[in-house]
């Protein structure tokens, strides 16, 4: 690589919490013009490696350089003001305030005139940050609470970019936003490394990073171990530097079988949600039965599993448990009635964040591990270690905070709540966000043997490649209503999907 | 809707309140046959409760709106009375000013006293009750060594208290909101304690820095507490140290103005807010004096009084949620009636 273009290089970072080892001894190079993939295990140091060059944690150890300088910023806003821009894998909004507040957080001073910083002077601004990244339709002035999830990262996105960086780090974000989102973000990143700018670009999905990148970067235990060209890109060599060995070649569902019993467990029947745009849907869901649900953003269906899990308001209609003949009226009857949820919003719906992974996981399975009114703690523990294992969690101990985990593993906790349940109907809301190949693999396979031994699997997804590899029938929403049905077949592709989606 | 009637409405909203509060005692206690309630002598003293409370509310929204509960604003109060009040009541100047000396003096005191809170708060790092606590003792204590224990005295001295005066606490209250409104709406000081407010660890993550804004937080209470101690002091004519913490009955009245203020920040200002709040608050303890209640069942109405709103508070955006169901419900029951048609 021609050294000229070399924008950021760190010398023997190391960064340790407590005992767990973040990274060790890494030599990381970024170069101008291009777009560096970086990938790894859940918990191999991505987040932590990028968010120290952003300024958001210092290095325990080494050095860092930026446009031959040393550099170690001490806050994002400094991180931002010297070129460093990062999209955070968490929620990195500031609840409360404006769009508009949002995009320049801690950069108010801008706005100041005479003494007084001026809202509407801000509210312009941050209008025109939007519609820099093409987000026209998000009202600057709006607050942050009245548009949905996606588009907040969107908001997130806009304020990066409003600092005009050099580096631009996306972590992990694209798993989060919908199809339109997904294409915002790719049209900036080509843009720039068009301008001779850096990005740095962390996700799990192999297909995607090998199509946008030029470079890859391969960690592992906190430790660099390759560094990959485009002409070299095979998929099974980079799992195989990820994960330290062969993976075996299954990964999806090798059937293609889509044929279910005719029992009904699950009828939706008319039913129009509180929020959101669900309206009027019908659904029959079949014991045995993987049944995938798609869409673009605003399409209903993250409120559809929050309808069936009796978690949303029912304006119309009705879900009907067919087995003992319930109508499900919340959560908790729906827990008694065996079934489980798994919530898209993991920070704030599924997860205690300043509890342990113990506690967490043992949340949804008390009835597994009591004895009367009494929690065993031997049992719980073995209950907690067996999901800690079968979804390789990496954590210092199982009475770790879930908030210092890394994303993908705080995503396995959720995953391993219900799963140990032994749900007899499970509905799960983007499962393997964030959650990396070899996990990935593990939870489809559990999924796969949930449904061979008969229960029932209800799985909304963000990723076509998923609901195609996994489902055995797959439901298209569009406006809140049905907009196509797939069965399995081996000759489904997305493009047929995708134009049943717009 | 356009600028002028948005802003119409926000002021029609911030003051809605004070006038109804205000109406329905009056009307109430005509009712039961106690006029007197809210007009001549009863509305200058209500004037008075709302300045006095009101500054006391100020203070402690500064600090409780991010999470900070302060225990040591009483105690700040007394001892920055006791200091600033004894050294003014020693400097011979001219009329008018040996009382506005003494404000400026008291309220500097006050200010000292936040500082020292605020950087007991970052320095020890423990949960910020718990530093009041220990702050209030501690500015108890010294309150009681000084000055032979006798805290402050100054009803020979009528020249001091003029604030008492209805136009002059106004005109106080006045400068101090114009000053706080200012703070809070325009400057960056006052961006960061919105933004600090509710999503604390991710502004703290982008480098906001939460230190600098608590202790100047602190050093905001601090004053105000002093202008709430010239009110007291005014008013009373004598203030004496206290011990075991019963400074901290001062900030009783400070809740209910607060989280009306709370409420109301969205359509104007928090400070105004909490003005109105206060006001309201003292409405209602003159009308259930009126209507003959003692101390303590004024004390009982005034936490119902508080209960009641936060209820309200809560589950006020449960009506507009209702109405959005309902238009919902009728869209979908029109779609399902003409699909069978
Ligand atoms: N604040 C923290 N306290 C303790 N441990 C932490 C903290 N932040 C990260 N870690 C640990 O450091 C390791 C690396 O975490 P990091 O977040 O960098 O992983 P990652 O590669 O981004 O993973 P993912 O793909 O799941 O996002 C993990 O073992 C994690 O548990
Ligand atoms: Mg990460």
């Amino acid at each position: 690589m021609n050294e000229d273009k070399l924008i950021i290089e760190t010398r023997q970072l190391c960064k340790n919490f407590g005992p767990t080892i973040a990274l060790n001894h890494v030599d990381l190079k970024i170069y101008r013009g291009q777009i560096t993939g970086l990938i790894g295990e859940n918990g191999s140091g991505k987040s932590t490696i990028t968010s120290i060059l952003a300024g958001m944690q210092p290095a325990s150890s080494g050095e860092m350089f930026f446009k031959g300088k040393p550099h170690k910023p001490s806050t994002m806003i400094e991180g931002a003001a010297l070129g460093i821009g990062m999209i955070v894998q968490e929620q990195g909004y500031v609840s409360g305030i404006s769009i508009a507040q949002n995009i320049f957080l801690g950069e108010e001073g801008r706005f100041r005139r005479h003494g007084i910083i001026s809202r509407s002077a801000m509210v312009k601004a941050a209008q025109e940050a939007l519609n820099n990244i093409g987000c026209n339709d998000i009202d600057a002035s709006w607050y942050i609470e009245q548009i949905d999830l996606q588009d907040r990262k969107l908001v997130e996105l806009a304020r990066v970019m409003a600092s005009n960086p050099e580096v631009l780090v996306v972590d992990e974000t694209t798993t989060a936003l919908s199809q339109r989102g997904r294409s915002i973000i790719y049209d900036i990143m080509r843009r720039m490394r068009d301008e001779d700018k850096a990005v740095i670009f962390i996700s799990h999905d192999l297909d995607e990073l090998m199509e946008v990148c030029d470079r890859m970067v391969v960690l592992r235990d906190g430790n660099l171990i390759t560094d990959l060209d485009k002409p070299e890109f095979e998929p099974n060599l980079i799992k195989r530097h990820m994960v330290g060995r062969d993976m075996g070649e299954k990964y999806y569902r090798e059937d293609y079988d889509g044929t279910v019993s005719d029992e009904v467990v699950l009828d939706v029947d008319n039913v129009t949600s509180g929020s959101g745009l669900l309206i009027n849907f019908s659904m029959q869901v079949h014991k045995g039965e993987i049944l995938g649900i798609g869409g673009l953003s605003h399409c209903g269906m993250h409120e559809l599993g929050k309808v069936v899990f009796g978690e949303e308001k029912i304006l119309t209609g009705s879900v009907t448990h067919v087995p003992s003949g319930q109508k499900i009226r919340d959560a908790r009857h729906a827990i008694k009635l065996g079934m489980g949820y798994v919530s898209k919003d993991r920070d704030h719906e599924a997860l205690v964040l300043s509890a342990s992974i113990r506690d967490n996981i043992s949340s949804a399975g008390l009835d597994k591990i009591n004895d009367g009114p009494f929690i065993l703690p031997n049992k719980e523990k073995a209950y907690v270690n067996q999901q800690v294992q079968t979804l390789s969690i990496k954590c210092a101990s199982i009475n770790q905070n879930v908030q210092y985990l890394s994303g993908g593993n705080k995503q396995k906790v959720v995953f391993g709540k219900w799963i140990g349940r032994d749900c007899d109907i499970l509905i799960l809301d983007c499962p393997t966000r964030g959650v990396d190949v070899g996990v990935k693999a593990a939870m489809y396979a559990l999924i796969d043997d949930m449904k061979r031994q008969g229960k029932t699997i209800i799985m909304i997804s963000e990723e076509l490649a998923e609901l195609i590899g996994m489902a055995d029938r797959l439901l298209i929403l569009k406006d809140g209503s049905l907009a196509g049905e797939f069965q399995r077949s081996r000759q489904l592709t997305e493009h047929e999907i995708i134009e049943c989606m717009i | 809707m356009s600028k002028s009637t948005r802003i119409l409405k926000n002021i029609v909203i911030t003051l809605a309140p004070a006038v109804i509060v205000y109406l329905f005692f009056l009307l109430i206690t005509n009712l039961f046959g106690e006029p007197g309630f809210g007009v001549g002598d009863n509305l200058r003293v209500i004037g008075y409760n709302m300045v006095y409370s009101g500054f006391i509310a100020l203070a402690v929204s500064y600090n409780l709106t991010s999470g900070r509960f302060d225990f040591s604003v009483g105690s700040v109060l007394i001892l920055s009375l006791i200091v600033g009040g004894n050294i003014a009541k020693e400097i011979d100047v001219p009329e008018p000013f040996g009382a506005v000396l003494m404000v400026v003096l008291v309220v500097l005191v006050g200010m000292l006293c936040g500082l020292i809170s605020g950087l007991f708060y970052i320095l020890l790092r423990l949960p910020p009750m718990v530093t009041s606590l220990g702050v209030a003792m501690i500015f108890e204590a010294i309150g009681f060594a000084l000055f032979d224990s006798e805290g402050l005295r100054l009803y020979t001295r009528q020249d001091l208290l003029i604030w008492t005066k209805p136009q002059n606490s106004f005109i106080l209250l006045a400068l101090v909101l114009i000053v706080l409104i200012y703070l809070l709406n325009f400057t960056k000081f006052g961006y960061n304690c919105r933004s600090l407010q509710t999503g604390q660890k991710n502004a703290v993550e982008v480098g906001v820095n939460e230190k600098t804004n608590s202790v100047v937080c602190y050093i905001i209470a601090g004053g105000l507490m002093g202008f709430a101690g010239i009110m007291y002091i005014s008013q009373n004519g004598i203030i004496a140290p206290q011990t075991g913490l019963s400074s901290s009955s001062f900030m009783m009245n400070a809740f209910l103005p607060m989280f009306i203020g709370n409420a109301l920040a969205k359509y104007s200002d928090r400070n105004i807010g909490v003005i109105v709040g206060a006001f309201c608050q003292a409405c209602l303890s003159s009308a259930l004096v009126y209507l003959g209640a003692g101390p303590s069942m004024q004390t009982v109405m005034n936490g119902v009084a508080v209960m009641l709103f936060l209820i309200y508070v809560s589950n006020n955006y449960k009506f507009a949620l209702h109405r959005a169901w309902r238009e919902k419900k009728e869209k979908a029951l029109g779609m399902t009636s003409a699909a069978k048609q």
